[in-house]
């Protein structure tokens, strides 16, 4: 009856310690899982978010990672299923609904909001190239590669001479165009507000072409490839010289 | 003597099933135990994968087990050798088959229970507080979904489960003591018997679907839109009776078989 007991009490302390050990998963919901508050504005990591009004509705969101905006007696494992998911910026100033068009909406930390609107009503300039990649093949937290200045002049100067002329459907049947290009899009110096895919870098037999949105395409002159290069190596990593 | 029997059948279960928690419980611990160490590695990844591996098999062969074990318990103590000495005990054909459904039917419920414990086990902690955060939310939202119908709505629902598997314990019940009127290669009988009942069970219901498409529905299903609860108590209740029928059909040929063409090896 002794040994029972003593077996008995190893296996229930053995239970008892398993409660101490935490689950990723679930710190990783609790972080993303944000409160409806009774006045409108959200909850989120003990910030306020008030609601933002007047962006301008050609522009989307460069977000960092998303959130699910719940009422307050929500579980966090079903905030997923009856909750809204927002994206938020990489630096968690801003969040904005996953869907866009007539029922867009933005929200600022309370913090924040003053400054916001003043930078809204100055007018955003979206003049910072960048790219989205994904580090670890994570389609829900990109990361971004801000080109530099002397990138940006490089790119800025080829917009005015590349002579661009519509390409065939046999350029593009030739290489493939998700490997062998990277798409560029636009933000603010602050990094909020983006125009996505706004020129494209390809390179097919080691050549370099520019290509725009309305699919037509230019060649770049030989003297701007290190430049070229150097943009597209933080997409690729050490793996982009075979390609080139 | 029903109780000595009952007492008796439940041993002869529960020692086949006890090991089988057991593995169970300890897969579960394990689990939990290895979350111990999480981490974002490749070799973390791979052991925590085959320790959550591992223990769906052993919950899913939990699940199949009482049901086989039953299943097998039935014919060999009825059918079997040891047929002789089951029917010298003063208990009739009724009490038999009642008393072995009645044993599966719990071993299958506590086998139920246990795989509950089992995921609390190996969700222990905060995990399990959140689970049963999500229940309770789960059924509060029903509630108001469904007032004063919902407990109606369990009561149903649990009563339907547990029929059902009364009714398959009782499929294979039957089954078997069809297999036995085969003088030769017993088992192939018994699944042709249930390749033939469920063969029986696809022909009236494409029969019902035929007969089905000539009637009008409009009516009916504009009622059912009027007072959707009511459709619902109708629906599980309809179920209830329908396996309680084909239940009672099964136990009938059971019983028929075993009381009157009883064929002993």
């Amino acid at each position: 009856m002794r040994k029972v007991k003593r077996v008995a009490a190893l296996l229930l302390t053995v239970i008892m310690c398993l409660s101490l050990c935490g689950c990723q998963n679930l710190e990783d919901m609790r972080a993303a899982h944000a409160f409806w508050q009774e006045d409108g504005s959200i909850k989120w990591n003990g910030n306020v978010y008030l609601p933002l009004k007047d962006v301008p509705k050609e522009m989307r969101f460069a977000h960092g990672s998303s959130i699910c905006v719940t009422e307050k007696d929500v579980p966090v494992l079903l905030s997923g299923i009856f909750g809204d998911t927002f994206n938020a910026d990489p630096s968690g100033v801003l969040l904005c609904t996953t869907y866009y068009g007539e029922d867009e909406a933005y929200y600022c930390r309370e913090d924040q909001y003053a400054y916001i609107l003043e930078y809204l009503q100055q007018g955003i300039e979206l003049n910072v190239l960048f790219y989205t990649y994904w580090k670890d093949y994570d389609a829900d937290n990109p990361a971004f590669y801000y080109l530099t200045e002397e990138q940006q002049r490089t790119i800025g100067d080829l917009l005015n001479t590349v002579q661009f002329a519509a390409a065939g459907s046999d350029f593009y049947e030739s290489f493939d165009v998700d490997e062998y290009s990277l798409s560029l899009s636009v933000c603010d110096e602050k990094h909020w507000f983006i125009k996505e895919s706004v020129l494209e870098i390809a390179w097919k037999d080691g050549k370099f072409y520019l290509m725009s949105p309305e699919q037509t395409i230019g060649e770049v002159p030989t003297e701007d490839y290190d430049v070229l290069r150097s943009i597209v190596r933080a997409y690729y990593k050490a793996e982009i010289e075979p390609y080139l | 003597m029903v109780k000595k029997l009952f007492k008796h059948e439940i041993h002869a279960l529960w020692r086949l099933m006890i090991p089988i928690w057991c593995v169970l419980f300890g897969m579960s611990i394990l689990g939990r135990f290895i979350q111990l160490f999480e981490q974002e590695t490749m070799a973390y990844n791979i052991i925590s994968g085959s320790a959550v591996f591992f223990y769906v098999v052993a919950l899913l062969a939990c699940i199949v087990c009482p049901f086989v074990f039953a299943i097998t318990r039935f014919h060999r103590n009825l059918f079997s050798g040891e047929g002789y000495l089951t029917f010298t005990l003063p208990i009739n054909t009724n009490q038999h088959i009642l008393v072995k459904l009645v044993v599966a039917l719990i071993t299958e419920l506590v086998t139920l229970v246990a795989a509950v414990v089992s995921v609390i086990l190996v969700t222990f902690g905060e995990l399990t507080v959140e689970i049963g955060k999500a229940i309770w939310y789960l059924f509060k939202l029903s509630v108001r979904e469904w007032g004063a119908h919902m407990p109606f709505y369990l009561v149903e629902a649990v009563i339907g489960a547990i029929l059902l598997l009364a009714v398959e314990t009782l499929l294979f019940y039957a089954c078997i003591c069809i297999g036995q009127q085969s003088k030769k290669n017993r088992t192939l009988a018994a699944v042709g018997a249930y390749f033939g009942f469920y063969a029986i069970q696809q022909a009236i219901g494409t029969m019902f679907l035929l007969v089905g498409a000539e009637i009008d529905w409009k009516p009916l299903a504009a009622w059912a839109v009027e007072h959707p609860f009511a459709t619902v108590h109708l629906s599980l209740c309809g179920g209830i009776v329908l396996a309680a029928l084909v239940g009672g059909l099964f136990y009938y040929i059971s019983h028929r078989l075993i009381s009157r063409r009883l064929n002993l090896e």
